[in-house]
């Protein structure tokens, strides 16, 4: 046996190499224990006050007590509090001004500022996180700051929170923001800022940028649902490379105007298949309508006829995915997008099946899909 | 020489190579709990955001949820119910059902009233005959694809062909998807500065939850004692294994349970391979395949928070089948991609995890088992130690309830899950009776699926399911 063979310093070393981890599963055993034990009490604690809480903040919501005596009677800096107002908070069970007020009057926001001096990054992401939720921004120009800070958590968190607050100084960092990533995180830059509503006049600087990047950027951050005034800008892309030229009929189908649908119909013969399905997509949100009225005042104007012209010609494409996306938008255009769609019956048989169900059922919802 | 110096060679021999390998084991498993906790403490720590807001929730990337379903009927309806329901602005569900011999599809028509529809696609991965496509009339974001029988991993396929979005999500038709796990996994998908190919959650077990409109509203451990084992494998295997390797980028398995993945990537390498019962693990190995030499970079990441539920075994039959065939698709794995082991062309995956895998994962249970029977002819030759045997022994049994035990205490920092204190300690008493049968027992059936490899045998097995 080794054991034999290599004498007692074996058996020796593996003996008080047992005993320490002996030693180290006891004291972990001990130490999962307590934290059972600290976990229950913690969460009994918070369960039995939860109601009492609860009632305090409808009492001050109703005007049956003031401030002050909602202070005095939650306890000054109540950790457990703190938390149950960020997750009311999140699942806005009471109106996000009321738990705001109180969250400042209770001192946590001071607490918070505390926090951010720290050198972790969890605590400044967090609590930016937290000032998400409650819609608070106090110290604009520490969180501007830290747009620009070596984590990456910080940063994001950083932008989530400004975005949300429409603040004014994005527009002019929009490069510095871009600058620490690679187009990877654009997607997710894009759809953050897009939520931070830049006015027109704040996409300039990007628009106007001989950087590709920054460029599309402007593109798509244009096309926000309702912003008849971008179309006019975005027509001047229609000539651009195929991907901005993509982005350009992806925001005007965002936007969702009919005003878009003449840059579309210019654009239907575009070289570029991917060009084309977007096309097809764009047209299918612009029809798609909840409301009877929205659907009467499509139908009933010309350009009516000029959404199904150009779906007609992009369902007969030579691309398959173009076709696809045209029928399915024509799903969305009632009578009269079905008759078109009848015309490919006996060439595309199952695309002109699935369109006609999507079209008695209501049509496509390309926002969803 | 003589037959006893042989023999005392032998032995030396054979003792020195199970003491490396010991040693060897668990300093691998050691470093991967030091990697694992630095991951979940460092996911545990990122403050939680929506994935958008206002106007920005029309550009996140849309999601395909492919539900492969073989004689599901029990659960089928609830299962999609919950799906379409879940936290997200641009998610589709596709069923496909692989030739259920019971009422899968007579199910799905009678409670989201289907049409048959048929869909053109573009660009297809080869799949046994589809019967026919369904669109339900109800619930727009559903189709069903009904098809021959032809495995999980051929079903997966034709879910990918039909699928329409940037990503889709495999998951299995027993699995609860928690309702905000699909926005911490697109979350990271967005995030990262590199090409997200491939992303999982963390699966838990559902047997004994209460669940109360799809949601599981509070977790329970299972009464019976196989499945609340399975509580506390899937714990430490999620943990401390995956999270570990997901630390240095080289997580080499998602599970088939619950796993978000980039269409484009998984139609690159072909989809899912039709000849393994491991397509879950052969997917992603091949997929760091693709990526390492195309030069790309790239991620392959395992999340600890978003949590999908799943049912697990609760017969010691279905149990073992279901371990063998772990256990084959593993080895089928490893020979499929055997050139990518010990390649430091592909990296962290090809030096450090696949040997890891193919050492402790695929050879140890047969150097396990190998040991319990040197053991008897040791002990019926006359030269067993008992001193050696039991130091040995006790080590082994103590590192291993250290590691589950670190992986519970890891759980309970940061997930919190199991609210009965009573089930916590459980937990932590199933952590050392693990060591005393079940583990043994385990080993057996992983060299039942080597067996079964050896002989090649292709049977998938059966899994008891009961409504949720």
């Amino acid at each position: 046996m080794i054991y034999n063979l290599l004498g007692d310093w074996v058996f020796d070393f593996v003996y008080y190499f047992m005993i320490l981890l002996g030693i180290l599963l006891f004291i972990i055993s001990i130490a999962y224990i307590l934290l059972i034990y600290k976990n229950i009490k913690e969460r009994n604690w918070i369960e039995k006050r939860r109601p009492y809480w609860e009632n305090l903040l409808k009492d001050y919501e109703d005007g049956k007590i003031e401030k002050r005596h909602l202070i005095k009677k939650l306890g000054h800096k109540n950790e457990y509090f703190r938390d149950y107002l960020i997750e009311l908070a999140r699942k806005d069970k009471f109106s996000k001004d009321l738990l705001k007020d109180i969250y400042i009057e209770c001192g946590y926001v001071i607490e918070d500022v505390d926090r951010l001096k720290s050198k972790k990054w969890y605590k400044k992401a967090q609590t930016f996180a937290v000032w998400k939720h409650l819609k608070i921004l106090t110290n604009d120009r520490y969180i501007v700051y830290q747009l620009l800070s070596q984590n990456n958590e910080v940063r994001l968190a950083a932008l989530d929170l400004l975005t949300i607050h429409r603040h004014p100084i994005l527009k002019k960092k929009l490069e510095d923001i871009f600058a620490f990533y690679s187009t990877h995180v654009d997607y997710y830059l894009n759809v953050k800022l897009m939520a931070a509503e830049i006015p027109l006049g704040g996409l300039e600087q990007l628009i106007r940028s001989d950087d590709r990047r920054m460029k599309k950027t402007g593109v798509i951050l244009l096309g926000r649902e309702g912003e008849k005034d971008s179309i006019d800008i975005l027509k001047k892309f229609k000539d651009e490379p195929e991907d901005i030229r993509c982005e350009v009929v992806r925001s005007i189908g965002r936007i969702k105007s009919i005003h878009g649908i003449n840059i579309l119909k210019e654009m239907k013969k575009d070289d570029s298949p991917r060009v084309r399905k977007e096309i097809a997509i764009a047209l299918g949100k612009i029809s798609y309508v909840d409301s009877l009225e929205e659907l009467k005042k499509i139908s009933s104007k010309e350009t009516a006829e000029d959404i199904i012209s150009i779906l007609h010609e992009l369902a007969n494409d030579e691309n398959a995915k173009v076709r696809l996306n045209a029928f399915l938008a024509l799903s969305n255009l009632g009578k009269k997008g079905r008759e078109k769609i009848e015309d490919f019956r006996d060439e595309y048989p199952g695309i002109t099946k699935e369109a006609l169900l999507k079209s008695f059922s209501g049509g496509v919802n390309f926002d969803n899909v | 020489m003589t037959m006893s110096e042989i023999l005392w060679t032998f032995i030396a021999f054979y003792s020195l190579f199970v003491l490396i390998y010991f040693v060897m084991i668990n300093s691998g498993y050691l470093i991967l709990l030091f990697l694992g906790i630095d991951e979940v403490l460092f996911h545990s720590r990122k403050p939680d955001f929506d994935i958008c807001d206002r106007e920005g929730c029309k550009l996140v990337p849309g999601i395909t949820i492919i539900v492969p379903a073989y004689n599901e009927e029990k659960i089928i309806s609830e299962s999609v119910k919950s799906l379409l329901d879940l936290d997200y602005p641009r998610v589709e569900v596709l069923v496909v059902n692989d030739g259920s011999s019971d009422n899968t599809l007579e199910e799905l028509k009678r409670n989201f009233k289907l049409i048959e529809i048929t869909r053109e696609i573009d660009e297809k991965i080869d799949t046994v005959p589809l019967r026919a496509i369904y669109n339900s009339i109800e619930e727009k974001r559903l189709t069903v694809i009904d098809k021959e029988n032809g495995g999980k991993a051929d079903a997966l396929n034709a879910g990918l062909s039909y699928a329409r979005t940037e990503l889709v999500l495999a998951i299995d038709a027993d699995t609860l998807v928690e309702k905000d796990a699909l926005q911490k996994l697109v979350r990271k998908y967005m995030r990262t500065d590199s090409r997200v190919v491939a992303l999982g959650g963390i699966v838990r077990v559902l047997n004994n939850c209460q669940v109360i409109s799809s949601e599981v509203t509070k977790a329970k451990l299972p009464k019976k004692f196989l499945p609340a084992m399975q509580v506390m494998e899937y714990i430490r295997a999620f943990l401390f294994g995956r999270s570990g390797w997901s630390r240095i980028n080289s997580l080499p398995i998602i599970s088939g349970a619950f796993g978000l993945f980039e269409r484009k990537a998984l139609m690159e390498i072909g989809g899912y391979r039709t000849t393994t019962v491991g397509e879950d693990i052969d997917a992603v190995v091949r997929l760091h395949k693709k990526m390492k030499e195309k030069k790309e970079e790239y991620d392959i990441s395992f999340l600890p928070d978003p949590v999908c539920w799943t049912q697990v075994p609760e017969k010691r039959k279905t149990l073992s089948g279901q371990r063998s065939r772990w256990q084959r698709g593993l080895i089928e794995t490893l020979t499929y991609n055997k050139e990518m082991i010990f390649n430091p062309k592909y990296g962290k995956l090809g030096v450090y995890a696949l040997p890891f895998f193919l050492f402790f994962e695929m050879f140890g249970p047969i150097i396990e088992m190998t040991g319990y029977i040197m053991f008897i002819i040791f002990f019926l030759l006359g030269v067993f130690s008992l001193p050696y045997f039991l130091l040995f022994l006790t080590v082994a049994v103590i590192f291993g309830v250290l590691i589950s035990l670190s992986s519970l205490f890891l759980a309970e920092l940061t997930l919190k899950r199991y609210e009965d204190p009573i089930d916590r300690l459980k937990l932590l008493l199933l952590a050392v009776l693990e060591n005393f049968g079940y583990r043994q027992l385990h080993t057996v059936w992983r060299v039942k699926g080597t067996i079964q490899f050896l002989r090649k045998e292709s049977k998938w097995g059966e899994m008891d399911r009961s409504e949720i």
